[in-house]
C-alpha cells in the first residue's frame, strides 16, 4: 500500500519559531509534519523550487460570521494560504450557539472565536459599538460554562475601546478576560464615529502583557500618535510592558501616514492580521498576503512578515502546541507562496496609495495534510461578500427547504406577527427589538423541535440568494416586516397544501 | 464606468418633470457632474444609456466619481467602504437604512434630461 507521505522539496523555508530561513525540505504524513528521516521511498514529491514554505498562516482577526461575514468562509482562509483564523467579535455569549450551529465543522480552515463582550456580538451596520446599554447583562457563569464546554474554541475576549459611559465597559471586558484566562483583544479604531471620547487610552492602561490591541495604525481620532506624530507615552508604556499590537487592517483602520510615522520611531506590530470582511475584501485589504506585503513596503523583512502570521500569533493565542511552526508531530498546516516582482499599488483605508515592486502570492496550503491550491479570486466573487435580500424574487434556497423547515417558518410567522418592528434606520438601532426577535426565533425553534442549524438555514435560505451566517435577531430586524411575514406564510402554505 | 445592461425603472405614482442637464453628451466625460434643480448629481454612462446618482455616498459623503458598478451594472459600489446601492431605486443592498438618490436620465437630440426616481 502506498504511503501517504509527501515531501515538499526545494522551497525556501521560513520557520521563524525554529529560527529557520533557508532552503530546506519538509515532509508530512497522516496529517502531521514528520521528520525527513526514514521517509518512505514512495513518498509523493512536490517540487516547490522558487517558492517559500512556511507554517500555516494564522489570521487572528477576520469576520466570517455576523453582519460583516462571508458566504464562503474558506475563500479568505485556506484558499489564500490562511490555515487558521479567529472570528473577531462576530458572536457574543448570546449568539455563540448560532455561530457554532452554522459554522462548526463547515470550514476547512480551522475556525476559532474571539467573542465580543456584548451578548449579541458586533453590530456593525455603521452603528457605534459603544452604547453601554447594549452590553445588557454580562452572564459570567454562562461564559465560564461555555468556555469549559468548548475547550480551545475561544482565543480572546474582544471589546470596543470606546464608550459614552467612561471607562467602565473597557474594564468590564478586562475583568471577563481575566476570569476566562484569555487575552483581552481591544479594538481602538473608528473613533471618528464618536468624537470627543478618549476611552481608547484606557485600554493601554488596563492591558497587561499578552493582551492585544488591534487597529494599531488607524488614522482616526484617538490614535497612537500625538498631534506632532510622536508615539504617545501611554502607548509606548503599554508596549514596553508586553502588550501586543496587532494590525487589523480593516475597512477604516490602516493609514499609511500613521504606519510610516510609527515605523520611523521603531514602533512595529507584533502580529499582522487582515480584519477581512464584506466591506474590504474587494479592496483595499484583499487578503492577508496583501496586508503582509504592505508591511514589506514599510521596511519589514519577509522573515519578520512571516513571523507575524505564524509563530507570533500562535504564541499570543497560546496555541504553539498545535501550530505556528513546522515542528515534526504538529498538524501539517503549511503555506506555500511566491514573491512576485512587478509594479504594484498598495492602498490604505483612506484611499492613499504606495507603489511597490513586490507582492506575496499564495500558491497552496496544506491543512492537516490536505493540499488546497490557492484561489485568490474566489473571495472576490460578489456572491461571497454582497449580502442581498431577494425581495423581488424567490431565492434558489427556498427550493431546498424541507417540510420541517416550512412548518417552522409558518410557526415563526405566527410568533412574529405579534411583534412590531419599524423600517431599518441608520440613526438608531432598535437593539432591544433585535433581542425580542432573536428570543421569538429560539422559542419557536424549541417548540418545533427543529435543530438550530436547520431553523437558522431556513430563515437565511428564505430571504437570501447566497447564505450568510449572522445573528438571526439582527437579520430579521433588517427585513421589511410585511415582506418577511408574507414570504414565511407563503412558503408555509405550500407545505400545508402538500400535507 | 461602462457596461452593457440597463437598469430597471422604479415607477412612482407621480413623476417629476424632466429637466435639461447642463452637460453635452457628445463632449462630456462620464461619469459627469451635472445639476438637476438644486440637486448636484453624477451622470453615469451605462451601456447605451445613462443614469444619475447623487454625487456622494450617503454613508460618509465620499465622492462617488470613482465608484464601481456591480451586479451587471444594476448597482453602484462606493470604493471607500464598499457600500452598495441599487441603481433602480437607490435602495441600500448591504448597508440597510441608507438610501441613495437616483435619477432617470435620457437623451433627446443633443440634450440630456433627468428627473429624480426616489
Amino acid at each position: 500500500m502506498k504511503s501517504s507521505a509527501v515531501l515538499l522539496k526545494g522551497a525556501h523555508m521560513i520557520d521563524p519559531g525554529r529560527g529557520i530561513d533557508g532552503v530546506q525540505d519538509v515532509a508530512l504524513e497522516n496529517g502531521k509534519i514528520r521528520s525527513l528521516d526514514g521517509l518512505p521511498p514512495d513518498a509523493e514529491i512536490i517540487d516547490l523550487k522558487g517558492c517559500y514554505v512556511t507554517p500555516g498562516w494564522i489570521d487572528i482577526h477576520v469576520h466570517i460570521y455576523g453582519t460583516l461575514g462571508f458566504a464562503d468562509p474558506d475563500s479568505i482562509g485556506v484558499c489564500q494560504g490562511v490555515t487558521s483564523y479567529v472570528e473577531a467579535g462576530g458572536p457574543g455569549i448570546g449568539t455563540l450557539d448560532e455561530f457554532l450551529a452554522l459554522l462548526e465543522g463547515q470550514t476547512k480552515t480551522t475556525l476559532y472565536a474571539g467573542p465580543y463582550i456584548r451578548p449579541l456580538g458586533i453590530l456593525s451596520l455603521n452603528f457605534i459599538e459603544s452604547d453601554v446599554r447594549t452590553l445588557t447583562n454580562i452572564p459570567i457563569t454562562q461564559w465560564i460554562d461555555f468556555h469549559k464546554a468548548h475547550p480551545g474554541l475561544l482565543r480572546y475576549v474582544k471589546v470596543g475601546a470606546f464608550s459614552g459611559y467612561g471607562y467602565g465597559p473597557t474594564k468590564i471586558g478586562k475583568g471577563l478576560a481575566e476570569i476566562l484566562e484569555l487575552p483581552l483583544y481591544a479594538h481602538i479604531g473608528e473613533h471618528q464615529l464618536q468624537p470627543g471620547h478618549d476611552s481608547a487610552y484606557e485600554i493601554y492602561r488596563v492591558s497587561e502583557a499578552g493582551d492585544i490591541v488591534t487597529h494599531v495604525y488607524h488614522g482616526n481620532a484617538c490614535g497612537i500618535l500625538d498631534n506632532d506624530g510622536k508615539v504617545l507615552p501611554v502607548v509606548q508604556d503599554a508596549k514596553n510592558r508586553g502588550v501586543l499590537f496587532d494590525v487589523g487592517f480593516g475597512g477604516y483602520n490602516f493609514s499609511w501616514r500613521v504606519a510610516e510615522r510609527a515605523w520611523a520611531q521603531n514602533f512595529f506590530p507584533d502580529i499582522i492580521s487582515s480584519d477581512l470582511q464584506q466591506f474590504n475584501v474587494a479592496g483595499p485589504a484583499y487578503s492577508l498576503a496583501n496586508v503582509m506585503t504592505c508591511f514589506m513596503k514599510l521596511g519589514m523583512s519577509l522573515k519578520d512578515a512571516v513571523e507575524k502570521v505564524t509563530s507570533a500569533p500562535a504564541k499570543a493565542l497560546r496555541m504553539t502546541d498545535i501550530g505556528g511552526t513546522l515542528t515534526p508531530g504538529l498538524p501539517a498546516d503549511i503555506t506555500v507562496f511566491r514573491v512576485d516582482s512587478g509594479a504594484f499599488t498598495l492602498t490604505d483605508t483612506t484611499n492613499h496609495t504606495r507603489p511597490y515592486d513586490k507582492k506575496i502570492v499564495p500558491v497552496m496550503a496544506f491543512k492537516n495534510g490536505e493540499r488546497i491550491d490557492a484561489d485568490l479570486e474566489r473571495c472576490q466573487d460578489e456572491k461571497n461578500w454582497l449580502i442581498q435580500v431577494a425581495d423581488d424574487h424567490e431565492p434558489e434556497g427556498m427550493k431546498r427547504l424541507t417540510a420541517a423547515q416550512k412548518v417552522f417558518l409558518g410557526a415563526l410567522a405566527g410568533k412574529l406577527a405579534a411583534i412590531q418592528w419599524d423600517e431599518f434606520s441608520v440613526q438608531t438601532l432598535d437593539y432591544e427589538k433585535s433581542l425580542v426577535l432573536q428570543d421569538a426565533f429560539h422559542q419557536v425553534q424549541k417548540e418545533q423541535s427543529i435543530p438550530l442549524r436547520d431553523a437558522l438555514i431556513a430563515v437565511f435560505d428564505l430571504f437570501l440568494d447566497h447564505r450568510f451566517s449572522m445573528q438571526v435577531g439582527l437579520f430579521l430586524l433588517r427585513l421589511d416586516r410585511a415582506f418577511a411575514l408574507d414570504r414565511m406564510r407563503k412558503v408555509a402554505s405550500t407545505q400545508r397544501m402538500v400535507a | 464606468m461602462s457596461g452593457e445592461s440597463a437598469t430597471a425603472e422604479a415607477q412612482p405614482a407621480t413623476r417629476p418633470d424632466w429637466q435639461v442637464l447642463d452637460i453635452d453628451p457628445e463632449t462630456a466625460e462620464f461619469p459627469a457632474l451635472a445639476r438637476v434643480g438644486d440637486d448636484r448629481i453624477l451622470v453615469l454612462r451605462i451601456g447605451d444609456g445613462f443614469r444619475g446618482v447623487e454625487r456622494s455616498c450617503p454613508h460618509q459623503q465620499r465622492s462617488l466619481h470613482d465608484a464601481f458598478l456591480q451586479g451587471g451594472n444594476t448597482m453602484i459600489r462606493c470604493r471607500w467602504h464598499n457600500y452598495v446601492f441599487r441603481l433602480s431605486d437607490g435602495k441600500a443592498v448591504n448597508c440597510p437604512g441608507y438610501k441613495l438618490k437616483v435619477f432617470e436620465v435620457k437623451r433627446e437630440g443633443t440634450a440630456l434630461l433627468a428627473r429624480p426616481v426616489n
